[in-house]
């Protein structure tokens, strides 16, 4: 978090209109990315990892 | 809305259960160097079983502390949680983290069992890098968005601040 928080009535202003911002967009795409590779990355090892192992 | 004073004493509980469990989790790493690459069985061993006392005392009490301290900064503070994409996404990375965290305990406990079973053999335990390696590098997305702040109002975010606008101009 932040020392700075904004004001709610002057800061952020120009954020504007609640449209997705640029960043959040590349981050759901490198999340995306990300989770393909891993998924690629287990079936070729083998896929022995998976929410099943977590069972206990 | 926290008082100054009570947001920097919150803000550094926060800092510093964030960052000390970034390195707690360079310490489970490290252990992972014994584990897999050591020529004695001994220090393979220990290893295992210190990665279950680095997983109870200190990951999993400072990544509760981490998260809540978050929540409450976040709701004590202008910021809210839901206001800022940058606030929202951290809050997302680091719950889906502290769950996985969680659901990974189960695993490391069988590890150190194995372990302490002088019998059995830990050569095929394997290490735990691909968790630990991943977690540290997942946890790196939130603290960067912590740092940069990336604007970006949701659209909650939005219609507060544009209701809080009317309301003060009416007054």
């Amino acid at each position: 978090m932040t020392d700075r928080p904004p004001h709610p009535m002057v800061d952020r202003a120009a954020d504007g209109s609640p449209g997705l911002p640029q960043w959040v967009k590349l981050l759901a795409i490198g999340v995306v990315i990300a989770v393909i590779v891993l998924v690629v990355t287990m079936l070729l090892v083998g896929g022995e990892h998976g929410p099943g192992m977590h069972g206990g | 809305m926290m008082a100054p004073g009570f947001r920097k004493l919150m803000l550094t509980v926060h800092v510093t259960t964030s960052v000390g469990w970034l390195g707690a989790i360079a310490a489970y790493i490290a252990l992972n160097v014994p584990a897999l690459a050591s020529d004695e069985e001994q220090a393979m061993r220990a290893a295992y079983l210190m990665m279950d006392v680095v997983m109870r005392y200190a990951l999993i009490p400072l990544a509760v502390a981490s998260l809540t301290t978050g929540i409450a900064q976040a709701l004590g503070t202008p910021w809210g949680l839901f206001r800022h994409y940058w606030v929202t996404i951290s809050l997302a990375l680091t719950t889906f983290a502290f769950v996985i965290l969680v659901l990974h305990v189960p695993a490391v406990e069988r590890m150190a069992a194995v372990a302490a079973d002088p019998r059995a053999d830990v050569t095929n335990l394997g290490g735990d890098l691909f968790h630990s390696v991943g977690g540290l590098v997942f946890l790196l997305v939130p603290l960067a968005l912590n740092i940069y702040k990336p604007r970006g109002m949701t659209r909650y975010g939005w219609r507060r601040t544009q209701k809080q606008r009317v309301h003060a101009s009416r007054t």
